[in-house]
């Protein structure tokens, strides 16, 4: 097994986007005014952008919360020969949006056992107004004959937390900077905490591509898993690439050699490993030996890569880098750790060397962080 | 052997010796859901009847010793008429003759059904076919199709209803050969838990 490299997004977690499924049934026929009502007064507290769809069992028409009031008895009319069946709506549903879904009615919802397990039964609230929506051991969250006060209080349950994590998951790059890099005993992880949006593309490493999922933690204490949605790895963490000048090219050469080079600042020879020029006037952290990189504004990891035009160079996004098929270096304060991924443990460990200067990499690659 | 797919996702082959296309497994709670899903004379309250003599299994936990509770019994002939009716034009419930010559045919066919089964398009019924596939070590459509080892299927002689099938002993003792025997039941009208459908469509 290898690690893989992949890239996912995470979008809309903590939206409170809900679907609203009814019952018009033979088995919920006998509360179909207490449903209306129910619906009618939740739909009245509930701003119409969180209202997102109306259905009702059995049938995959969505029909528009902002005319149920006048449509109801008509609507019901039309669904009412229905057997109690939801899978007619959930297999047409995208299984990456994040609705909840509140299930209103009386009365055994026959396949609901169909979809023990699956993200769409983690966010759905049953609410029975008469029999049980499910048989026991139950498998739903289930409230039972609720206000409509009740009820909302339910449905507004933001996230509060996110940790996104795998087996041999190493983020490498994201692009929500409220994001932290968490390197546990047990795993490693890339959490966030009280934001409004929590939505995250990134770059990772990891064992199986769709084994890595976001744990969200609601503000009641309850926890959901949400995959991550795959996506074209072009442009995702990407890099700033460009070409070192014949002048540059040639320190880069003398440095990988270790011999002194010339400095393009000063009238100094420096050490190979030297990256900045602290001669006067170059500030309190020096200038960079490679003015490209300085008119770059480089900062993290650079990849220097010899080809036949000459040497390019990567500046990465991100604090960690990978280094080869099981190693990466992670930015810490001005240096850099690595981190080997053991098979045996399954687990992340921090090696006892650091990133050395100009790293040897793959082929004639070298990195070096700024 | 050609596959095609019915509206539900679910397989069926192409039987040229006698001109139809047949349902390769039983018919499946899943499929008759389908069908009352949408309004008809169905209602909850008949279909907890129905499944009271042969409850309901969800695909994604379908074990070897529930293995019938997949398939949808105890309907009456012409309620199956009616799921056949829904299912599309051709569609009805075999003969005696097309029965067996499907039977004969599959018993015939030693298919490498690897390389039809990823093609289902539906990933439920990728994983009812993988998991049969699994728990019957099919090594031919016969095995597969559940045509012994499954239920009792209705099938029409003139113009009577019998069955044609051997269940596992586990879910209904029997010691019936289907290219023989012919299950007659005893009294009409009566739900009977172990008699289940596979649907033919004719004009192939």
């Amino acid at each position: 097994m290898a690690l893989h490299e992949a890239c996912g997004t995470l979008c809309t977690v903590g939206s409170e986007k809900v679907i609203f499924i009814l019952d018009a049934s033979e088995s919920a026929a006998s509360h179909q005014t207490a449903i209306i009502g129910l619906m009618r007064d939740v739909l009245a507290a509930t701003p119409m952008a969180t209202a997102h769809a109306l259905y009702f069992l059995g049938n995959p028409v969505a029909y528009t919360p902002d005319r149920f009031t006048g449509q109801a008895i008509q609507w019901f009319q039309e669904n009412q020969q229905r057997a109690s069946l939801v899978t007619p709506i959930w297999g047409t549903l995208d299984q990456h949006a994040q609705y909840t879904f509140v299930i209103i009615g009386s009365g055994r919802i026959f396949d609901l056992e169909d979809w023990e397990g699956t993200p769409w039964l983690e966010r759905t609230l049953l609410v029975s107004l008469g029999d049980s929506l499910q048989h026991t051991p139950a498998i739903a969250t289930e409230l039972t004959s609720p206000t409509a006060q009740q009820l909302c209080r339910h449905l507004h349950d933001p996230a509060v937390k996110v940790e996104i994590a795998g087996p041999g998951f190493m983020p490498m790059s994201w692009d929500n900077a409220v994001y932290s890099l968490h390197l546990g005993a047990r795993e490693v992880a890339l959490n966030a905490e009280l934001l409004g949006d929590f939505s995250v593309t990134l770059r990772y490493l990891a064992m199986q591509e769709d084994g890595v999922k976001a744990r969200v933690t609601h503000a009641s204490g309850k926890r959901t898993s949400v995959p991550l949605i795959p996506v074209d790895p072009t442009g995702v963490g990407g890099s700033t690439a460009g070409l070192l000048s014949v002048d540059e090219a040639k320190t880069f050469l003398r440095a990988v050699r270790k011999e002194l080079f010339s400095c393009p600042y000063c009238p100094e020879q420096h050490p190979w490993e030297t990256l900045r020029c602290k001669a006067v006037g170059a500030g309190i952290l020096g200038r960079l030996v490679y003015p490209s990189l300085q008119a770059s504004q480089a900062k993290g990891f650079v990849v220097f890569q010899i080809t036949e035009d000459g040497v390019q160079f990567d500046i990465h996004q991100g604090s960690v880098l990978r280094l080869d098929s099981r190693v990466v270096a992670i930015k810490e304060g001005h240096g850099a750790s690595l981190y080997r991924y053991e098979m045996s443990s399954k687990s992340w460990l921090r090696e006892d060397r650091p990133l050395e200067p100009y790293h040897q990499l793959e082929g004639q690659a070298y990195a070096i962080l700024l | 052997m050609q596959f095609s797919y019915d509206r539900t996702g679910f397989p069926l082959i192409a039987v040229p010796s006698v001109g139809v296309e047949a349902q390769l497994l039983p018919a499946t709670k899943m499929q008759f859901e389908r069908f009352l899903a949408e309004p008809n004379d169905f209602g909850d309250s008949w279909y907890e009847g129905v499944l009271a003599l042969n409850p309901r299994v969800s695909h994604r936990q379908l074990t070897t010793n529930d293995r019938e509770r997949l398939f949808i019994t105890g309907l009456l002939p012409e309620e199956a008429l009616a799921f056949a009716r829904w299912m599309g034009e051709g569609f009805d419930l075999p003969t005696v003759e097309q029965w067996r010559a499907l039977y004969t045919a599959l018993a015939a066919e030693s298919v490498p059904m690897r390389h039809w089964v990823p093609q289902a398009s539906i990933s439920s019924v990728r994983l009812v076919l993988d998991i049969l596939m699994t728990q019957r070590r099919a090594h031919s459509l016969l095995d597969l199709s559940l045509m012994r080892g499954g239920v009792v299927e209705w099938v029409r002689q003139r113009n009577t209803w019998v069955g044609l099938g051997a269940p596992r002993p586990e879910f209904h003792a029997n010691l019936w050969n289907p290219l023989e025997d012919m299950v007659r039941p005893i009294r009409v009208g009566e739900r009977l838990p172990y008699f289940g459908l596979r649907l033919m469509r004719r004009g192939v």
